[in-house]
């Protein structure tokens, strides 16, 4: 893989973060939280198959910010009282 | 000729792929969560029991009500009632059923452990199931079991408990009793056939309907049907098994038309007291 596609590749993951994220990332349902988690977790598993095809030190830091976002994530979030 | 597959490890290195979940989920009665230390957590099997119609099943429903206010999705396994019933129940507790998290399989196939068990699996990877919720436990019974029934209940919770911690979840289970005589206080040998239900649960809650003794008068002057004692519009749970701290308490509630509503004051009872402290010494010398 060459550095456009493999920059072509990475553009299209964080669209996909991006999508994930306002759709099922932050809902309050938890089966919306867990396919988010879940989904995420492929996308590092994509990311690192990447990396090890071509080693880039942008996919290097997407998986980092990747891993970090869903550190803490849970999938009981805590809502406002009012709610 | 020396082992190349090590199947035991010195327990500190063990204990590594044992770390509990530090994650908490209260029932929603302040008193009941703090006796268990905080609340329930994963892995863990609670018993509620209690006669028939004096509660067990609305109780339940609050806790998953309260579960649903946590955002943590409760499955039923509605035997007894159809789930429309179920979800009518909900509704009579002013609950949207269309925003309600909880969850029922599409077609309650059979009572059997393997059924119980792919669907919590489904419910656990695609639903974020946390807590499941058998309604009861003698629709799991084999109706033409030849072995000692007893002892098919006991081995029966204990796939239960198995089940909960392999897939990290709380399971309440719901038993009747046996029959209660006029006049008996429920206690944890009121459960119905076994006493391994109990060995084998973390948590026991008994539910009962409060009764008011009536005088030999009253009931002379009462109608045959209604002679025994009066059955007042109160229930009483108490938490009478806790395996995490041993500390056991009842609570009141009043009930209106369904809604279990907390009584305020709270009835305490220390299973382990602690012995009086002692005299200091020479004091107690000082004394002849």
């Amino acid at each position: 893989m060459n550095y456009h596609q493999n920059q072509n590749q990475e553009i299209k993951h964080f669209q996909i973060f991006r999508i994930l994220n306002d759709d099922f990332g932050n809902s309050e349902i938890p089966a919306d939280r867990l396919f988010f988690l879940n989904s995420i977790k492929k996308l590092i598993e994509i990311g690192e198959s990447l990396n090890k095809l071509s080693p880039n030190d942008e996919t290097q830091l997407r998986i980092k910010e990747l891993k970090e976002h869903i550190k803490n994530y849970t999938l009981y979030p805590k809502l406002n009282p009012q709610q | 000729m020396s082992r190349t597959v090590y199947t035991i490890k010195p327990l500190h290195e063990v204990v590594k792929n044992y770390i509990p979940s530090k994650d908490v989920f209260p029932i929603g009665y302040e008193e009941f969560d703090r006796a268990m230390d905080g609340g329930l957590r994963e892995g863990e099997l609670i018993t509620v029991s209690g006669s028939t119609g004096e509660g067990k099943t609305s109780i339940c429903q609050h806790f998953t009500i309260n579960f649903h206010k946590q955002t943590v999705p409760t499955l039923w396994f509605t035997y007894e009632q159809d789930p429309y019933y179920l979800g009518e129940n909900f509704k009579r507790l002013d609950m949207d059923l269309s925003k309600l998290l909880v969850y029922s399989p599409i077609e309650l196939a059979s009572g059997q452990l393997e059924f119980i068990e792919e669907s919590i699996k489904e419910g656990v990877e695609e639903k974020a199931i946390k807590v499941v919720i058998i309604d009861h436990l003698h629709y799991l019974v084999p109706l033409k079991a030849s072995i000692n029934t007893s002892i098919l209940i006991g081995s029966i919770v204990r796939e239960l408990k198995k089940i909960a911690v392999k897939h990290k979840v709380i399971i309440f289970l719901i038993a009747h009793t046996r029959k209660i005589n006029v006049g008996e206080e429920l206690n944890l040998s009121s459960i119905r056939d076994s006493q391994l239900v109990v060995c084998e649960s973390d948590y026991v809650f008994l539910i009962e309907r409060r009764r008011k003794k009536r005088t030999a008068r009253e009931k002379l002057a009462s109608d045959y049907i209604t002679s025994g004692d009066e059955l007042l519009s109160q229930s009483r749970v108490s938490l009478a098994k806790n395996r995490r701290t041993g500390k056991i308490l009842y609570l009141d509630f009043n009930v209106r038309d369904g809604k279990f509503l907390p009584i305020t004051s709270i009835y305490e009872e220390e299973k382990y007291e602690l012995p009086p402290e002692p005299k200091p010494r020479n004091q107690a010398f000082s004394n002849f």
